[in-house]
């Protein structure tokens, strides 16, 4: 198109993109152009051309989709986690694979190592009482930890196997809510 | 009842008020859309991308600290994923564009570019302008936002949001002055 333009209408070119702002133009201008468009083929092709730009650009409002088919279910998961970002992290690494190996390997040892006689009695073809000593000696350091009060010693099983099956509870609960 | 600040929902929002997230989506919504879609086009993936910008809008909540306006923050999620995507796919994305510019580079007018519709045009156009300005134009036009707006969203002062609205649009004319589209036009 702009082989057809002389040097007049080359300015009014940049004039006919300006006119569709509402402060694009001054008056003057407006004015300007108004007059000039009647007179020339080129500019009116031009107007016509950028006005049907416009009303396209204009429609392309309802090309937004409903938000709602962007906001899964993941809005209804509890907020208060992600607002703590490092309990959440901590969270996470519960909850990886790694994390979960390592509580159930938590949890196994604990109840191998209260069920230990009874355990090595069963496994008699094994060192039962290798197996035995280990879990006496486990236990021994438990005791020393607790300076031999029985109630700090109930207080660590607790705690122990509070955290285990409340780390269970919650990894259920993950994937209740994701199924 | 006065709209509640973004950074009041922001609150709520951390609060557990899962409303009040939503609030917040639905309200820059059409701006994020609008970024996304400046960066992919129309394609595919466009779902898929919006719904990861709002996961990560949700996830990182906690972290934003209001320094910057929530709608600046949101744009940015936006386009760093949209961006992330689209150098993923940039093999296939330049076969198409390359596709596209020879087309209009010899004004093929054959018989499917005719058959196109206005809209499309226009999307093609946009497709070929620079991506500065298709992002402002895309906010102005899809999104709604004031010259104002869209300057604190691209963190760009005023006159220069102007220029590439203005830029962008004399780029556009000039792609949709080619004899195919102005053909089409004629005929729709």
């Amino acid at each position: 198109m702009s082989n057809h333009l002389n040097q007049n209408c080359e300015r009014f070119e940049a004039m006919i993109v300006a006119w569709f702002d509402a402060d694009g133009l001054s008056s003057a201008q407006r004015g300007e152009l108004n007059a000039h468009i009647p007179t020339c083929a080129s500019c009116r092709e031009s107007f016509e051309v950028t006005s049907r730009m416009e009303a396209a650009l204009m429609a392309r409002r309802s090309d937004v989709p409903a938000v709602d088919s962007f906001l899964p279910a993941f809005v209804s998961a509890p907020i208060g986690a992600v607002s703590h970002p490092k309990l959440l992290a901590a969270f996470r690494a519960l909850m990886s694979p790694a994390g979960i190996s390592i509580m159930l390997m938590s949890w196994t040892a604990m109840l191998a190592l209260h069920f230990r006689k009874q355990i090595g009695e069963v496994f008699v073809w094994t060192s039962s009482d290798r197996f035995s000593a280990l879990g006496n000696d486990v236990a021994n350091l438990l005791v020393t930890i607790s300076r031999g009060d029985t109630h700090v010693l109930t207080g660590i099983y607790v705690a122990v196997t509070v955290v285990v099956l409340g780390s269970m509870g919650l990894i259920t609960l993950r994937y209740v809510r994701n199924s | 009842m006065p709209h509640p600040e973004d950074s009041e929902l922001v609150a709520r929002a951390l609060r557990q008020d899962e409303r009040a997230f939503r609030d917040l989506i639905q309200r820059h919504h059409a701006m994020a859309y609008a970024a996304v879609r400046s960066v992919l086009g129309d394609r595919d993936e466009v779902q898929d991308v919006m719904q990861m910008v709002y996961l990560k809008a949700y996830q990182g909540l906690a972290g934003f600290r209001g320094d910057a306006r929530f709608s600046t923050w949101l744009y940015q999620i936006a386009r760093r994923e949209a961006l992330d995507v689209s150098s993923k796919r940039r093999v296939e994305t330049v076969d198409v564009e390359t596709v596209e510019l020879a087309a209009g580079a010899h004004h093929a007018a054959d018989a499917a570019t005719h058959e196109r519709s206005e809209r499309e045009w226009i999307a093609s156009a946009l497709g070929e302008i620079d991506e500065t300005y298709r992002t402002a134009i895309e906010l102005r036009y899809m999104a709604e936002k004031s010259y104002e707006e869209i300057s604190e969203i691209m963190s760009v002062p005023v006159g220069t949001v102007k220029t590439y609205v203005h830029r962008g649009k004399a780029e556009m004319k000039r792609i949709l002055s080619r004899p195919a589209w102005r053909a089409d036009a004629s005929k729709s």
